[in-house]
């Protein structure tokens, strides 16, 4: 049986990629010959502060923005526990939806241990396209900033500059990872949380998903950011095969897994990290090399 | 004369050679290449005050040494023209400076004015036989430079298109400059102001591709050796190669198989007998083929965005190809005419010529194209006769669009009055006047022949007929029915469906326009471009009034072709007026993917380029377009730190530009309406603000939306870090030169982050490189000083603080910083802060 099995974890928060080598792999001229026995070779410094990992996200084969990851801290904690801080931002230009505007996305999530912290961020519809140097938040379109603490087992959403908040408290999610469905590096988390991955196998596996995974098209007019209602979704996730894919010109190995329902189809490496992934209706996203 | 004035001029002559001897022994120089005209900035800043305002100051002398001219008239003529621009736009990085061009020749004659024009600050250029002082210039370098290629330290680069820019000391003078550019061979240099220098102290090219580059250990300026961090970009390593009769076809044994190779190469062997004939040379000379699978790979061993580009210097072709694709002809016609009728200034002729063998471009005859241009009033302007500068490089698609024209009138000259005539003209217009050669040999003007062939002319680029409405019979309720269920499957993307009873509608009305523009859709969105470009032009071939019909069709038709490397197929179809008059959303998609057009979807690999591209419009001052390439970026990306910074030089090179361009304006004449240096000053504060932005993305603790907010959204707090101090990569701040202003603007974005360390760490970087204006440097120290109060370290702070005031000319200023020692003397406290 092939399996994708981790090696080492020493700290959770290095497992959570293999970047390094996954850039490695991408770039590389020779294809990664896969062993029989495939392994997500979980590198201690896999992730080192500074690092980023970004993707490209296509609509209907059109760039339509660009998503970032970076590790911007790691820490230790008054109790002792340590602390990795992530920084991401994705920009959709929705001009490739012959649309216009911009929708932007900056947050911070936090992993604490072999849990999730507190992940925060803020989401607003840029309504002109383009870049401009003085900008003003009034030219942001229903901005609302998220924060969820699913050690606290709350949410809240407000409105910078306003008072307006809203605060609920999210589902009981004590096996729950947190995924974020449009931010890929998040699902690096889940493939990491289990020693193997057996291939051909659907194996069970509890998100905690702030907001359902949006729905772009041409005639669907996008008016602000993504609604918040965090639901613990009940997935099945699908190694389904092997398969070499190429990335921007280069050849990599992957395994193809489909995550059920979402209908997100995910090509991950065997270090465990998202390569492409595609949600079957006309969004897909794949890495940087 | 006045006796006071005439005793000043006396006691300045007597003082003069004192003055001189006081002057700093010697200037350190360090590089990089930018350093260049930091360093004729600083000479001129050393010279005599009183000589330095006025119409009567002082200049500052550069001397361009270039390659003798060798026997090849045309090629001379055209290498000293690009040397001529190159040298017209270096020559604005200094308004004050007086560039001097010679040849080698020309200056082993004048003793006088070579020995004197060596020992300034030397531009070196050629190849070593056009010009020996290159010989002396490498000497003491880890290079070499021959006939055959170019060698670094120990590692030699073959070919004929590479070409070397290194800083050194001039050996033949104290405290300045030489800037070398060498080739290997002459036809190198053509491409020389594509060349972006950039922030190395070397940099090797092979076209426009930078295959490496790198500093040098500077501890003995006599023996310069390479410093560690060469970075190296290798193209086509690991690439096999493959002789067919007269084609060499280079490839990666992990993209294509030998005998993939082998077949196209034998279809180029055929090409080559076609050429052979066209030209009318007897035995022709083969060429280079590099393939590769993809645009990506490409741009990663070419720089190049086109799917197809020619290095004329190298007698290369690049292309995108995969097996079973059809293959232009015209990249290997253009090498065969550039080859055998000689190098030329009527490029655009010669492109022209380059279409006639294949006599199509991107599966549509030369006819066909000029009656779609025709059809949209394009023509006139794709067939301008005009020969153009920049035919090649990042534009080239767009330069092929306008010659198409051009091809088609050669082409149809030569089926009407003979091949052999239009090969006359093209020889005899080289020398002389075009238009009247044409009149002398074809008997008619260019306007008249023009004229009679536009009005032969014919649209059949399945234009939207203007057919009444009553024409287009009812569609039954059966087809309706299938097409309302077959539109709501397309939407909930059940594409396999959605084709399905789409497919069933035509079967029963082939009519159905709109059916078979869903079906195009379909097929585009599952990879299968052929298909939709049948279906999309089936559509288009329907006649129907349907300006959804009409303008997707051409949106998806244009897209299908982008995506199959058809670029100018593809603009045709986006810019096709039908979409311009269409519904929003597939005329803002064709918007949206003609500025993407001809780039690769992969954004980083894009935005490297487009940064690559406005380093160069930087280089050749224009702004403007520098500008628009660098807001590209960060349009799709704004948390590109780097984008931030380039802007930033951008807006405050222009400014820079303006304000030195007014103050000389204003000496030079004194009488009139002074111009305000002062007047672009906003670009000064925009530059500002973009490199402070860069500075706070850097840091990681920003991103796009906080610095929009003016608040971090989750600012980390400053517990201790688990593996030590942060290690967030930043770049180096002396790209691209304009080092003091990149340093200060850096240190201002950090000084605002509160990052004490970093901001100090560039303005240390200032002092380093050396200041001639002691206002800022006084400034400068001043800033340091600030820092060095918050990072606890008062005894450093004081001594810059002393200095600053020591320095500084502006006697405000000085009394404020000397204010500012006494307030600190007289408390106790060590970490007052002085904000």
């Amino acid at each position: 049986m092939v399996k994708l099995q981790r090696a080492r974890v020493n700290r959770v928060f290095f497992a959570l990629g293999g970047i390094l080598a996954l850039a490695g792999a991408v770039t590389a001229q020779e294809p990664v010959p896969l062993r029989p026995e495939i392994q997500v070779e979980v590198l201690e410094d896999a992730w080192s502060i500074g690092d980023e990992k970004t993707y490209t996200l296509l609509f209907d084969r059109a760039p339509l923005g660009r998503q970032a990851l970076r590790l911007v801290a790691l820490r230790r904690l008054p109790g002792g526990a340590e602390e990795a801080v992530f920084r991401q931002r994705i920009t959709l230009d929705l001009r490739a939806l012959g649309q216009t505007g911009t929708l932007e996305h900056s947050g911070t999530v936090r992993y604490r241990g072999r849990n999730a912290g507190p992940y925060h961020y803020r989401e607003g519809l840029l309504t002109k396209n383009g870049y401009a140097t003085y900008r003003k938040q009034r030219d942001y379109e229903n901005l609302v900033e998220v924060q969820l603490d699913p050690e606290a087992g709350t949410y809240r959403i407000g409105t910078p500059g306003t008072e307006e908040v809203t605060e609920a408290a999210l589902p009981a999610s004590a096996r729950a990872i947190l995924v974020d469905l449009l931010v890929l590096g998040h699902w690096e988390r889940v493939f990491e949380s289990r020693s193997s991955w057996p291939l051909g196998e659907s194996l069970p596996q509890s998100l905690l998903i702030p907001s359902p995974l949006p729905r772009f098209d041409f005639h669907l007019p996008v008016t602000g950011p993504r609604a918040v209602s965090p639901v613990v979704a009940e997935t099945r996730i699908t190694v389904e095969a092997r398969e070499p894919i190429e990335i921007f010109g280069a050849q990599v190995d992957t395994f193809r897994c489909r995550i059920e329902p979402t209908g997100l189809v995910l090509w991950v490496s065997p270090h465990g990290g998202v390569l492409r992934f595609d949600d079957g209706k006309g969004l897909s996203g794949s890495l940087e090399p | 004369m006045k006796p006071p004035k005439l005793a000043v001029l006396v006691l300045a002559g007597l003082l003069l050679p004192f003055l001189i001897a006081a002057k700093p022994s010697r200037t350190r120089l360090q590089g990089p290449i930018t350093d260049f005209w930091n360093q004729v900035k600083r000479e001129w800043a050393q010279s005599i005050p009183g000589l330095r305002k006025g119409p009567s100051q002082t200049y500052q002398w550069i001397s361009l040494v270039y390659g003798s001219p060798g026997e090849d008239e045309f090629l001379d003529n055209l290498l000293e023209h690009e040397m001529r621009t190159w040298a017209s736009l270096m020559e604005r990085q200094w308004i004050r400076s007086m560039f001097w061009k010679k040849s080698y020749e020309r200056l082993r004659r004048d003793s006088f004015y070579g020995s004197r024009a060596l020992r300034k600050n030397l531009v070196v250029m050629g190849t070593p036989s056009s010009n020996p002082l290159l010989d002396e210039m490498t000497q003491g370098t880890p290079f070499s430079v021959d006939d055959g290629g170019i060698q670094i330290g120990s590692k030699r680069y073959q070919g004929t298109s590479l070409v070397l820019a290194f800083i050194r000391p001039n050996p033949l003078g104290e405290n300045s400059y030489v800037l070398v550019l060498a080739a290997s061979n002459q036809l190198a240099l053509l491409s020389l102001t594509d060349l972006s220098l950039g922030p190395t102290d070397y940099v090797l090219f092979r076209g426009s591709h930078i295959v490496e580059s790198g500093f040098l250990d500077w501890s003995d300026p006599q023996a310069l050796t390479l410093a560690g961090g060469r970075l190296v970009n290798p193209d086509h390593q690991g690439w096999e190669e493959l002789a067919t009769d007269g084609v060499r076809v280079h490839y990666h044994p992990a993209e294509f198989s030998r005998h993939e190779v082998e077949s196209f190469g034998e279809e180029r062997a055929l090409e080559l007998e076609a050429l052979q004939k066209f030209v009318g040379t007897g035995a022709t000379v083969g060429w280079d083929e590099y393939l590769y699978p993809s645009l990506d790979v490409k741009m990663r061993h070419t720089s190049a965005p086109d799917p197809v580009s020619v290095d004329l210097a190298g007698a290369a072709i690049h292309r995108v190809w995969r097996p079973g694709q059809e293959v232009a002809l015209w990249p290997a016609a253009m090498l065969q005419v550039w080859r055998h009728w000689g190098v030329t200034d009527l490029t655009g002729l010669l492109y022209g010529l380059s279409f006639l063998p294949g006599g199509e471009l991107e599966g549509q005859s030369l006819q066909q194209w000029a009656g779609r241009l025709e059809g949209r009033r394009e023509l006139r302007r794709a067939e301008t006769l005009i020969p153009q500068n920049r035919f090649h490089g990042e534009d080239g698609a767009r330069n092929v669009l306008q010659v198409l024209g051009l091809g088609a009138f050669l082409e149809h000259l030569a089926e009407t009055r003979g091949r052999e005539t239009v090969q006359a003209f093209y020889r005899k217009a080289r020398r002389r006047n075009f238009r009247r050669v044409f009149r002398d040999i074809m008997g008619t003007s260019i306007t008249r022949a023009e004229t009679t062939w536009r009005r032969g002319l014919k649209d059949d680029g399945f234009q939207v007929a203007a057919s009444p409405a009553s024409s287009t019979p009812a569609p039954s309720s059966r087809v309706s029915q299938l097409m309302k269920r077959g539109e709501s499957a397309f939407l909930e993307r059940r594409d396999q469906e959605a084709a399905k009873l789409l497919s069933r509608a035509i079967e029963l009305d082939p009519g159905q326009a709109r059916a078979r523009v869903l079906l195009a859709r379909i097929a585009f969105r599952g990879d299968r471009d052929e298909e939709a470009i049948l279906q999309a032009r089936s559509a288009l071939k329907a006649r129907t009034e349907d300006p959804f019909v009409a303008a997707w069709a051409r949106t998806t038709l244009g897209r299908a072709l982008a995506t199959q490397g058809n670029v100018n197929g593809a603009r045709l179809e986006l810019t096709d007026p039908a979409v311009a008059q269409g519904p929003d959303s597939p005329r803002r998609l064709a918007d949206y993917w003609l500025e993407t057009l001809g780039l690769s979807p992969n954004h980083a690999m894009a935005a490297r380029y487009l940064s690559q591209q406005a380093e160069l419009d930087l280089q050749r001052y224009d702004w403007d377009t520098a500008e628009k390439r660098v807001l590209r970026i960060l349009s799709a990306d704004p948390g590109n730190a780097d984008a931030h910074h380039l802007l930033a030089r951008v807006r405050l090179n222009k400014y820079r530009y303006w304000h030195d361009f007014a103050m000389l304006y204003n000496e030079l004449f004194p009488g009139t309406i002074p111009s305000d240096p002062q007047q672009y000053f906003f670009l000064a504060q925009s530059s500002a603000q973009e490199s402070r932005k860069g500075a706070l993305l850097e840091s990681g603790e920003y991103t796009p939306i906080d610095i929009d907010l003016g608040d971090a959204l989750d600012p980390t707090p400053g517990a201790e870090n688990v593996r030590g101090p942060r290690s967030v990569f930043v770049p180096r701040a002396a790209i691209g030169g304009d080092q003091h202003q990149q340093h200060f603007l850096r240190a201002e974005g950090f000084f605002l982050a509160r990052d004490w360390k970093r901001a100090a760490s560039n303005l240390t970087a200032i002092l380093e490189i050396g200041i001639p204006v002691s206002n800022f440097r006084a400034l400068v120290l001043y800033r340091l000083a600030l820092c060095e109060f918050e990072l606890d370290q008062p005894d450093e702070a004081r001594k810059h603080l002393e200095e600053a005031a020591s320095t500084t000319r502006d006697r405000a200023h000085r009394n404020e910083m000397l204010q500012l020692l006494k307030i600190q003397e007289s408390r106790e406290d060590q970490s007052l802060r002085f904000r």
